[in-house]
């Protein structure tokens, strides 16, 4: 297999483990118990989550009934879901109104560039990962 | 310093067993090794840990991401030996195991279960496997598994039993003799447990007007719970089978205590007819001193030993009356458990079973001190 191939290849490989992760994450968030295990191991009183996609409206779904879910965070601002009653804001206004709230973040793909914009703001120990809340080692 | 390389998650409900065993390894290389560190991979996070503690954690998305990462902390902690559990092979697998040999890092494969073709549903997952296995033996000296081969794709194999902890899995106190003969299974109850084994055996030798009372009882919950309360509903065997769900500590010994007969694993058939292997649960009974059942070729045993009772590896239900014939041929199940235990304590250390693990590594490092 020449170069080039072998780079397709591997971007298939990425784009199938990032949708079958979604779809594994997909499923996790329904596990109610779990859910609550987890904020409670996290402490999370308050939170953002970050990403307006599938998987951010899910776990703002998933966490609702326990905890405050201040926002969600897009960068554009808005839900790339048709839902109502969810407040969402850009990140500059995350930036302007963060205090101490822990944020989770839910792209898969840009996982690293969005953790890279939010440590300028935030505290490490207030950053997680969706995988990351659902199933990490604490 | 050495790595065990682990590409699942050891902390979830369903990885009780995984965890016993890999933390019992890791802890018997620590006595052998300067500093012994093991990787996590869980939430798609790869996790480096060390006594219980989380030292590095990195996202990893593909297996590229986590051979990428593992790499990067041989370097950055000197690590000149690795211990890999098996997973599946692929093109970055063998770029890994390449690029660690390249480092001049000694390393000894694990195969969990010899042959797994069977396990593993996927077809891509298969034929990619298949195809990249066979490169392995290019850079890997050494692996070990828990059937009896001298060699596994080209690979030298040693061959292994399955460890435990002795001091968690103490020798049970026997009961007095009532008439009455208790089974006991504990188990996560996964199909290839096959339990439903035992309750047929039952109903076919209730149906048959069995005078004996037997009670069979059931510790663990998994997949197969709801099908064995289901059978035993519908055979009407409610006063003969008890689940007693999940029990840890002091409860679950009492079971123990309170059992004639364990149960090992009968339905390995549904892995494979010919099944050998050597199981957890056979070192745990026979690390608390009960005699069991067990129904494929467990290679931790010589075949012949009076407090086993091997029954063939296939789908028919358990003969009680060979059940009750075993337990008659006992004769003192205080000092039977005293024998089953003390031998547990001299096989079914991971010290004791590693040692030729431990040999080779030991052997690689005299070779490159010459």
């Amino acid at each position: 297999m020449d170069e080039e191939l072998e780079r397709i290849f591997d971007y298939y490989v990425e784009d199938y483990k990032i949708q079958f992760f979604s779809y594994k994450m997909m499923g996790k968030l329904l596990e109610t118990e779990n859910i609550k295990n987890r904020i409670e191991i996290y402490n999370i009183k308050n939170l953002y989550v970050y990403g307006g996609g599938y998987l951010g409206v899910q776990l703002y779904n998933a966490v609702k009934d326990f905890i405050s879910v201040k926002a969600i965070v897009d960068k554009s601002g808005g839900l790339s879901v048709d839902v109502q009653g969810i407040k969402s804001i850009s990140f500059d206004e995350l930036k302007e109104n963060y205090t101490d709230e822990k944020i989770i973040i839910t792209p898969v793909k840009y996982y690293k560039a969005i953790e890279k914009d939010l440590k300028q703001f935030i505290d490490k120990k207030n950053i997680l990962f969706l995988g990351e809340f659902l199933e990490g080692v604490i | 310093m050495l790595l065990y390389i682990v590409y699942v998650g050891l902390f979830g409900k369903r990885d009780v067993g995984i965890k016993k065993k890999i933390l019992g390894q890791v802890e018997s290389f620590s006595r052998n090794f300067k500093r012994v560190f093991y990787t996590v991979y869980s939430g798609q996070i790869m996790y480096l840990m060390s006594e219980n503690n989380v030292i590095e954690q990195e996202i990893a998305i593909t297996k590229k991401d986590c051979n990428r990462i593992i790499l990067n902390w041989i370097d950055k902690y000197n690590i000149s030996k690795t211990y890999i559990r098996y997973d599946y092979a692929d093109k970055w697998f063998i770029q890994f195991l390449k690029k660690q040999k390249e480092k001049g890092v000694v390393s000894v494969l694990e195969f969990p279960t010899i042959p797994y073709d069977n396990e593993l549903s996927n077809k891509r997952l298969i034929s990619e496997d298949k195809y990249y296995r066979e490169k392995m033996s290019g850079y890997i000296n050494q692996c070990t598994t828990y059937s009896n081969y001298n060699e596994v794709f080209g690979i030298p194999c040693i061959p292994l039993l399955n460890g435990i902890d002795i001091d968690k899995n103490p020798m049970r106190t026997c009961r007095e003799a009532d008439g009455s003969i208790v089974l006991l299974a504990v188990a996560s109850m996964e199909k290839w447990h096959g339990y439903e084994r035992v309750i047929e055996g039952m109903a076919e030798y209730y149906k048959g007007n069995g005078e004996r009372n037997i009670l069979f009882k059931l510790v663990g919950e998994g997949p197969e719970t709801d099908k064995y309360k289901n059978m035993v509903k519908n055979y009407g065997l409610g006063q003969h089978v008890e689940f007693c769900g999940k029990l840890e500590g002091k409860e679950l010994d009492r079971q123990y205590d309170e059992a004639d007969i364990a149960v090992g694993v009968l339905g390995a058939y549904k892995k494979n007819v010919t099944f050998q292997g050597a199981p957890i649960k056979t070192s745990e009974y026979c690390s608390r001193g009960i005699p069991f059942i067990y129904g494929y070729h467990d290679t931790g045993l010589e075949g012949n030993e009076y407090y086993a009772l091997d029954v063939p590896n296939d789908e028919k239900g358990i003969d009680i009356n060979e059940v009750i014939k075993f337990y008659g041929s006992i004769n003192s199940f205080q000092t039977c458990a005293e024998e089953m235990h003390s031998s547990a304590v001299k096989r079914y250390t991971w010290d004791v079973i590693l040692e030729p693990v431990v040999s080779f590594f030991d052997k690689q490092d005299c070779l490159c001190n010459l």
